[in-house]
């Protein structure tokens, strides 16, 4: 069974995807509008359209925390409030003008996310009664939270994530004290010599209680001398310093998976296994970094350390060894789309992710993928125009149902385009702008057919199209869903079919 | 003529697909026949000779660009439902 914080990974994703699968719609829509109306629209529209699931995720952190062992008796969870509207709506606008729907949906991972972290901290916060943790969560990781990452994580979320993964004790896990006080140089000689290793790594699979022993031990003063030289007295704890990657604790990139598990009073976190791993993957790589000279002491050492963890977790793949991941976790949730190490670090969750892997709204000379992966055989570009009996059938002189969807053509249960729509150079236009507008979506029809579902925007008029084509690109019929001036003949009379993009949304392109 | 053809494949209780609902809910009757037709072919399903007349009728009223093979696609799979239908009330 998978670690728990991964399947609530998998549910975020969800989330996500799902908010995602709508957002990109509605901002391509946004974006058949001129600027001003574009903006004016997202404005009001995506604060709208994100807080339903900002506040989803929210509910989930709040039931899951309450869920979490230890906290103070008759301690309720709460749900934060979801960011000010007008944050949001400046996320949206800023959005759309990136106009790239790999930046939408990591925009949209981040704010989904956050809800999560956010009602996280803020229970952290209250049921502690320790702010310190709103202001700068990445200053109580490890102590108050931990990061949990999915196995495939980010050489820099997985440097995060070996933060925090052991609580030595209760204490740790319940106060800010900052980072443990590690074992000395002697202190591991001498552990390694007892139990017969030659590494932290080993000495973690047969005896971490000794290692946890030993560094309980190292959390006093034993020393006078050294107690004075602190100020302290012999038998008080030792603080150990923040850990030099503190500033990044709180740091979520674009895309970034990562959760935020909380630490209830009393409570214990137990990382994910293969956290072992990169625990021994991190002492390898500042050791590895060290040796070759990389390391200043500055705020670039995380992204060294980043990088060769990257490299380390590459070479084991290549060289097929074994490692303590398991399988089951290796398919975790994907963080295929995570930012390159040195992006993220240098985003520092800032949002505005690295941008390598734009691929804008899709290309114009090809399809959106099919749901399956595949692809239409053919691209936009070579569909054949309409002919003149196309025209025909849309104008009504067809021998057969007496007309298509032009306006005024009266035929039961079909709708009718606005009354704008005339010639053959309209209704091309709309096919045009369908098939090429970054809303469409696709699905096959049967018979080698495929349909196409848009929300265009064509001479200042909103309409949702569906085009159909068949095997080889030749259009099969044409029709407006909803729309400006569209209506429906529904028993002799003609009803009105705003523009409604549920339409599109909520299509299912379902052919059985 | 369409709207009645799938009007009386529901009431021959023929169970049709949600995606004939959803496209004759859209606004393309056509559409939605011509797909309930290659159902009935592809699920190997007869129909009462009332409800396969109301379909044929339907049908005739369908058009399609000869530029694609619709037409053919559509009678081919009208006449094994034909076929299938007077072997089952034979």
């Amino acid at each position: 069974m998978a670690h728990w914080p991964t399947e609530l990974q998998r549910v975020l994703a969800a989330l996500t995807t799902d908010a995602a699968n709508r957002a990109v719609p509605l901002m391509a829509h946004a974006a058949e509008f001129g600027r001003r109306e574009s903006l004016a629209f997202i404005t009001d529209a995506f604060p709208e359209f994100i807080t339903p699931f900002i506040a989803g995720a929210g509910d989930i952190a709040a039931t899951i925390y309450e869920d979490l062992p230890g906290g103070i008796d008759g301690y309720t969870a709460f749900t934060a409030d979801p960011p000010p509207l007008d944050k949001l709506a400046a996320a949206g606008r800023y959005a759309l003008l990136r106009g790239i729907e790999s930046f939408i949906e990591g925009m949209l991972t981040r704010l989904i996310n956050n809800g999560f972290r956010d009602t996280t901290f803020e229970n952290i916060a209250k049921e502690y009664g320790e702010p310190v943790i709103l202001e700068a969560p990445g200053a109580v990781l490890g102590t108050l939270w931990a990061r949990h990452a999915s196995a495939n994580a980010c050489g820099f979320c997985r440097v995060l994530a070996t933060r925090g993964a052991v609580y030595h004790s209760e204490e740790s896990a319940t106060r800010v004290i900052g980072e443990s006080i590690g074992l000395t140089i002697t202190d591991k000689r001498r552990l390694f010599q007892e139990y017969h290793v030659g590494s932290m790594a080993e000495l973690r699979k047969v005896a971490p209680e000794a290692i946890a022993r030993e560094r309980e031990r190292r959390q006093y003063y034993t020393s006078e001398k050294a107690a004075r030289k602190a100020g302290k007295h012999v038998g008080d704890r030792k603080v150990g310093r923040l850990r030099g990657t503190q500033d990044y604790g709180d740091k979520f990139h674009d895309k970034c998976h990562c959760t935020a598990i909380a630490v209830r009073p009393g409570g214990h976190y137990e990382p994910a296994p293969y956290v072992r791993q990169w625990e021994a993957d991190h002492e390898q790589a500042i050791n590895d970094a060290q040796e070759a000279g990389e390391l200043t002491g500055g705020r670039d050492d995380i992204k060294v350390i980043a990088r060769r963890m990257d490299q380390i977790e590459r070479d084991r793949r290549n060289s097929d060894t074994s490692s303590n991941i398991s399988a089951p976790d290796v398919k975790d949730v994907r963080d295929d789309d995570a930012p390159a190490t040195d992006s993220a670090a240098d985003d520092g969750g800032n949002g505005t992710g690295n941008g390598t892997d734009r691929t804008g709204f899709g290309s114009p000379d090809e399809f959106p993928k099919l749901p399956d992966g595949s692809s239409v055989p053919y691209g936009p570009s070579d569909v054949a125009p309409l002919d003149s009996w196309d025209f025909d059938y849309f104008a009504g002189k067809s021998t057969q149902s007496g007309g298509g969807h032009r306006y005024g053509s009266k035929i039961d249960g079909k709708t009718e385009f606005a009354q704008w729509v005339q010639s053959l150079d309209d209704l091309q236009a709309i096919q045009d702008a369908a098939l090429t507008s970054p809303s469409v979506r696709v699905y096959p029809a049967g018979w080698g057919r495929y349909q196409f579902r848009s929300a265009v925007n064509v001479r200042g008029h909103a309409m949702v199209v569906h085009v159909v084509l068949d095997a080889h690109g030749y259009p099969v019929t044409i029709f407006p869903v909803n729309g400006d001036g569209v209506g429906r003949n529904v028993g002799g009379r003609r009803e009105d079919r705003p523009f409604d993009l549920d339409a599109l949304l909520n299509w299912t392109g379902d052919d059985h | 003529m369409i709207t009645e053809a799938l009007d009386a494949l529901a009431a021959a209780g023929v169970s049709l697909s949600r995606g004939v609902i959803e496209q004759r809910q859209d606004g393309n009757p056509d559409g939605a026949l011509l797909d309930a037709i290659r159902h009935l072919d592809e699920q190997k399903i007869s129909l009462t000779n009332e409800a396969l007349q109301a379909v044929r009728a339907g049908a005739e009223q369908l058009a399609f660009n000869p530029r694609t093979n619709l037409r053919t696609l559509l009678d081919q799979a009208l006449e094994r439902i034909e076929q299938r239908s007077a072997s089952s009330a034979a």
